[in-house]
């Protein structure tokens, strides 16, 4: 028992110390970890599937638990989420002053997260859960333009078989993180370079920065679309998209995830439904992985899901992001996975295609790490972003506010 | 229940800030390289057995990997399989060789997909039909690129089919270069590569293509003046090459230079020009 205990506590410390590897803040993530790591040394012996349920995910549920109190938080109390700043403070409330107008002339605050600048304190304008991934509906990646040139074109060469072979994974993944993580800004003026050197160099960091989930203005673009035309930039992004799709595919979790084609059962159809809707309702786009019934590896692709609607019959309908198909096809809810939930069956609908019997399917494994570090990535930004707001309402001597505000 | 030493770790944490943006690896601060090192001590100090410890860096290494941290993965992976234990260690393996292909370390993956190979043999009950899959398709990638029926399959078929497509090309097999791509489907959203392959291996092989044949015109057409990434410059050099059957020495200059800057994983491409003289 004295060892369990000190194996126990190596094992809070280890997880303690990898978890803050991970994120900005020390009061997150541990928990899930702890357990994670207590499961498999407290005596599982098949660590292929006792990891199967590993760390990152206890991560994500984390967060899963932080937003849905916020939520509660938020319906008995007013000051925890979108909230009137006059109502937040007493002190500011006592100036009567039009704090709107304040707040837009001299607030640097963004709006962020589900709050807008005009209800949201400051302080609540960069939440710690799923609120902060809200991009205004940009992260959803609801048309074409939210989406690559490049497609999944495996046909292009002569001998491969099955449409969906490709970079699919690389590019669902890298879809996702720029529709999270791309802050595009067409007013300002595209960056001028003395050489295609130079200016490769520029797009290769952002790029590079966006697969790292790092978030970052884009200048001079409008969309994903627009960005991912310039050729030298789709030239990039291909290379870079071809290493994600590798880190994924090749990797021992990508290679468990394509050893059967087996369907699933309608108990485990439904709480992959049940997770999907639950995911696109806040704001994420996650990707499926999945075969056609029949032929584990052969047909094995990556997708992402944008939106769970209620079907007919007792069905659910999955929006499907498919970048295997033109990028048109996605435009409102285009292509569709069918779900039966009575019995776990799923129809793969795309256009232009044969029904398809869908084999396994699950959440793809980089998916709740890419959102615990998005989570982390647009947090930082959202506070460096409005840390200049209070300073300049109130030091008001080193600032240049016109008296009439007042 | 909780020790001395992580009491201290806990409070060490909690006191830290650390910016994931700007992590990488090589830049963790001199705290978390003490941090970790106090923690692998106090696991040296104490007689935990091999089989755990081996399960603790297996998990510690998938962690890393799912954040991109890949040196940190690799070092724990590493770790799992120094130590003499009888767990599964197939995730270490392939993973390793992951590691390797995303540093675009070719000796290392061979050695370390010829050691996964090995352990495969002896721990078959390991091997299921994704594992074999991948032996297969990396066994063709890494050693027998281009032999065998040009199928591909599913998930690892465009992966396959490039390194043929690159290994045809670096041995100057241009005519069965361009006999695995599929005319009809190369299109502006195709990978750039496999676009202006074809059009380098059409001028290759057939000598006289007309110029508005090229995949890479409308291309060309379409980009902004600055916007000269090598599918542009290639399209240049081989427009040029139809209407005078001569290259510009400095036209290949520079695209030598950019893709060594930008693509140096490209550069075969530059053999495939020269031979157009």
């Amino acid at each position: 028992m004295k060892v369990y205990d000190k194996i126990r506590s190596f094992i809070l410390a280890m997880a303690l110390l990898l978890t803050t590897f991970l994120f900005q803040g020390c009061d997150q993530g541990a928990l899930g970890f702890v357990e994670a790591l207590h499961n498999i040394v407290g005596g599982a012996s098949d660590l292929l599937t006792s990891f199967h349920n590993f760390a990152t995910g206890n991560t994500w549920a984390q967060y899963k638990e932080k937003t849905q109190e916020a939520r509660r938080q938020a319906s008995i109390s007013p000051s925890r989420m979108c909230v009137a700043l006059d109502h937040s403070s007493g002190q500011l409330s006592s100036l009567q002053v039009d704090m709107d107008h304040v707040r837009d002339r001299f607030c640097t605050c963004k709006a962020w997260g589900t709050c807008g600048k005009g209800n949201c304190s400051c302080d609540t304008l960069c939440p710690d859960n799923f609120e902060i991934l809200n991009r205004g509906g940009q992260e959803m990646g609801p048309t074409d333009k939210e989406d690559f040139v490049i497609r999944n074109n495996a046909q292009d060469f002569a001998g491969v078989h099955n449409m969906t072979g490709g970079l699919c994974w690389g590019l669902a993944a890298m879809n996702s993180r720029f529709n999270h993580l791309a802050f595009f800004q067409p007013a300002k003026p595209k960056p001028t370079f003395p050489d295609a050197e130079s200016r490769g160099r520029y797009y290769r960091y952002i790029v590079d920065s966006i697969r790292n989930n790092s978030p970052l203005d884009i200048d001079g673009f409008s969309n994903l679309k627009e960005f991912s035309s310039d050729t030298q930039i789709r030239e990039i992004l291909a290379d870079v998209i071809g290493h994600e799709w590798g880190r994924q595919a090749i990797s021992f979790q990508g290679i468990s995830s394509i050893s059967t084609s087996s369907p699933l059962d309608s108990e485990d159809a439904i709480s992959l439904v049940n997770d999907l809707k639950y995911r696109t309702e806040n704001f994420q786009t996650p990707s499926l992985l999945f075969n056609v019934k029949g032929d584990a590896a052969g047909s094995a692709h990556v997708v992402l899901v944008t939106e769970v609607r209620n079907g007919p019959n007792g069905t659910s309908i999955l929006c499907i992001k498919d970048n295997a198909m033109a990028a048109i096809t996605n435009n409102n809810c285009g292509n569709q996975m069918i779900v039966e939930r009575s019995s776990g069956k799923i129809t793969y609908k795309s256009t232009g295609n044969a029904d398809e019997e869908v084999g396994f399917a699950q959440i793809a494994h980089n998916e709740n790490s890419d959102v615990v570090s998005q989570i982390n990535a647009l947090r930082a930004r959202c506070l460096a972003d409005k840390s200049g707001c209070y300073r300049s309402i109130f030091q008001q001597e080193t600032m240049d506010i016109p008296r009439d505000v007042f | 229940m909780m020790t001395k030493i992580s009491r201290s770790i806990l409070a060490m944490c909690m006191c830290c800030a650390l910016n994931f943006k700007a992590l990488a690896v090589s830049d963790l601060p001199p705290n978390f390289k003490q941090l970790e090192s106090q923690a692998l001590k106090y696991l040296d100090d104490k007689k935990i057995d091999n089989e755990k410890r081996s399960a603790l860096y297996l998990l510690a290494g998938r962690e890393f990997y799912s954040y991109g941290l890949l040196d940190k993965s690799e070092e724990y992976y590493l770790k799992a399989l120094n130590l003499n234990s009888s767990g599964k260690k197939a995730e270490a393996y392939i993973n390793l060789v992951a590691i390797a292909v995303d540093n675009g370390n070719k000796d290392k993956t061979l050695k370390r997909f010829n050691s996964a190979e090995k352990y495969f043999k002896e721990h078959s009950n390991e091997k299921d039909s994704g594992v074999s899959l991948w032996l297969k398709t990396m066994d063709r990638v890494l050693r027998t690129p281009g032999k065998g029926s040009y199928r591909y399959t599913g998930l690892y078929g465009h992966y396959a089919a490039l390194s043929d497509l690159r290994n045809f090309i670096e041995k100057r097999q241009y005519a069965k270069a361009l006999s695995i791509l599929n005319p009809t489907s190369i299109s502006e959203a195709s990978s750039p590569v496999v676009l202006i392959s074809y059009d380098i291996l059409r001028v290759l092989v057939h000598g006289k293509v007309e110029k508005k044949t090229l995949k890479c015109v409308p291309i060309q057409e379409k980009a902004a003046i600055d916007d000269n990434g090598y599918t542009i410059q290639i399209c240049g050099i081989l427009q040029d090459y139809l209407q005078s059957k001569k290259i510009s020495p400095e036209r290949l200059s520079k695209l030598e230079k950019y893709l060594s800057a930008i693509h140096r994983d490209k550069t075969y491409l530059l053999a495939a020009i020269k031979d157009l003289q």
